[in-house]
Order: structure tokens, then C-alpha cells, then sequence
């Protein structure tokens, strides 16, 4: 067989077909479609553990999972959304058996008053600091450190949605909630870290933004 | 319609996604031009979402990703021979 003939024709097929192949007994169709996707799921999986052994070994759990359990995916939604499923839930469980991050397991349901501002006195416009820079290694890292602040349901939304980039509709698949609930979550989300960032530069400015 | 300042707070999201209906959103629009709190709520949210958006997504370094493709042919060649010839 020629095996670099095959291998070109399973780069052109789609992911249904390879899907098919691989449950039929396929190890290459599956290699493929492994390849295809593996940058956006260790991307993914990044965004919640922000470790970068702990993301390679979610990544293979990851892969066997879906590799056992391709047999259970009827085709309802993409295979990426299936296995983004997949990664989201073996990066949880190492998430949730790392000490650090004890706190943050809890579910969100007491997320903090500051999310609701509509009483707030006054506000700041602080948003066109020149300091707000994607240039700055340190705004980075505050982005990173805050997005790991938030409760778990609000950052599984805010991870797909606004640093994944997928559609709303992809998400609430993924997360397996309505689209109500993810945009709602999606809006708390948001509201959050703008209050994060907002401490941090009135913190680094102090009196400049009060 | 009338939009408070309480109704910023609800919309903002959708407005950032453009989802609103244009004629709530000219209304919104209209306030939030007239209400310094609600210019700087939208601003810095929609400056946060901006800077969360930017983040480039993160990449296997190409050493580990060779590793993770040899890693890769052998498991699931592994893990067939366990399924699919029993
Ligand atoms: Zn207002």
C-alpha cells in the first residue's frame, strides 16, 4: 500500500469522514484529526490550568478519552466541540486536585457584589492608559492571574468565547448549558475582570484614577 | 425607549457582541454620550474585553509537539490493538 497516498488523501477529508474511519478501527484517520485540532485544544486546555506540563499531560488524557469514547460521539455537534467537552473536563480535574486553586472551585453562585456596579458612585475612565498596553509583560500577567480569580462557570465561558474565539452557540454546546445562560455568564464574566483590571491600575496609579 | 443607567449595566455585553437591535441601541447609544459614569463603564469594559481578546493563543512548543506526535502514533496504535482485535 502507498502509504503517502493515503496519508494526503486522509489531510482532504473532512472530520465526519475521519471521525467514521477512525471508529471503524482508522488509527491514522484519528491521528488526523488529532493533528487537525490538537492547537486549539492545548490552547484551550492552557487557559485553565496556565501550567504548561500540567496542559501537556491534560492533552493526552485528552486524546485517549476521546479515542475510547469516539464510539459515544453521534455527531450532534462538531468534533472539536465534542472534544473540547473532553478537554475542559480532564483540565477541571487537575485544576480542582491543585491546592492553589482551592479557592476558585467554588461555584459562583456568591460571585461578588462589584459584578452588579449599577450602585457604584463613580466610575474612572482609566481605559486609555498609554501603560494598557498588549506590549507589557506585567499587564499579561495580571490578565492571565485575574482570569484565574474567577469561578470556574464564569471562566470556561470567557476562555471559549473571548479567547478562543468561538460562537456563542459553540459554546453553550461545549458547556453543555443554554445560550441564555452562557451569554448571561459571559456578561458576569466580563463585568468581573473589568473590576479586576480596574483595581489593579488604581492600585499601580493610585491617586490618578480615584 | 428609556434607558436608565441600570440598563447600561444589563446591555453592555450585547453591545460589545453587537447583538442589540439597533433602535435599543441608538437609544443606549444616546445615554451613555450624556452620562460621564456610563461613558467610563463602557469604555474601560469594552478596553477590557479588547485586552482579554488580544491574547494570542497559546502554542505547543514545536519540540513537545514532536513529541506529542510520536507519543501519539504509538498510544493509539496501543490502545486500538486493545479495542479492535480483542
Ligand atoms: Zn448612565
Amino acid at each position: 500500500m502507498n502509504t503517502s497516498v493515503q496519508t494526503t488523501k486522509l489531510k482532504e477529508l473532512p472530520d465526519e469522514t475521519l471521525v467514521d474511519l477512525a471508529k471503524k478501527g482508522n488509527t491514522s484517520a484519528f491521528e488526523h484529526l488529532i493533528k487537525r485540532h490538537e492547537d486549539r485544544i492545548y490552547s484551550l486546555i492552557y487557559r485553565i490550568l496556565n501550567d504548561k506540563d500540567e496542559t501537556y499531560d491534560a492533552l493526552q488524557e485528552t486524546v485517549i478519552n476521546a479515542f475510547q469514547h469516539l464510539k459515544n460521539f453521534r455527531g450532534k455537534s462538531t468534533f472539536l466541540t465534542w472534544i473540547s467537552r473532553i478537554a475542559i473536563n480532564c483540565a477541571l480535574m487537575r485544576k480542582r486536585a491543585q491546592k492553589k486553586y482551592a479557592i476558585s472551585t467554588d461555584d459562583g453562585d456568591n460571585l461578588p457584589k462589584y459584578v452588579d456596579i449599577s450602585n457604584a458612585e463613580h466610575i474612572t475612565d482609566w481605559s486609555s492608559d498609554p501603560t494598557l498596553s498588549m506590549e507589557s509583560k506585567e499587564l499579561k500577567k495580571v490578565l492571565n492571574d485575574s482570569l484565574q480569580k474567577i469561578p470556574e462557570k464564569y471562566r470556561n465561558v470567557i476562555i471559549l468565547k473571548d479567547l478562543e474565539n468561538r460562537p456563542i452557540e459553540e459554546v453553550a454546546k461545549t458547556l453543555n448549558i443554554s445560550v441564555a445562560a452562557t451569554k448571561s455568564r459571559l456578561h458576569r464574566a466580563r463585568m468581573y475582570l473589568r473590576w479586576l483590571l480596574e483595581q489593579y491600575v488604581k492600585q499601580v496609579y493610585g491617586t490618578k484614577y480615584k | 425607549m428609556l434607558i436608565r443607567c441600570k440598563d447600561i449595566f444589563e446591555f453592555i455585553s450585547e453591545m460589545y457582541d453587537s447583538e442589540l437591535e439597533e433602535e435599543i441601541f441608538n437609544d443606549v447609544m444616546e445615554h451613555i454620550n450624556h452620562c460621564e459614569r456610563c461613558l467610563a463603564l463602557y469604555h474601560t469594559f469594552n478596553k477590557t474585553v479588547d485586552l482579554y481578546r488580544s491574547l494570542k493563543p497559546v502554542k505547543l512548543p514545536a519540540k513537545k509537539k514532536r513529541q506529542f506526535h510520536r507519543w501519539l502514533h504509538i498510544e493509539i496504535r496501543k490502545i486500538s490493538v486493545r479495542y479492535f482485535r480483542r
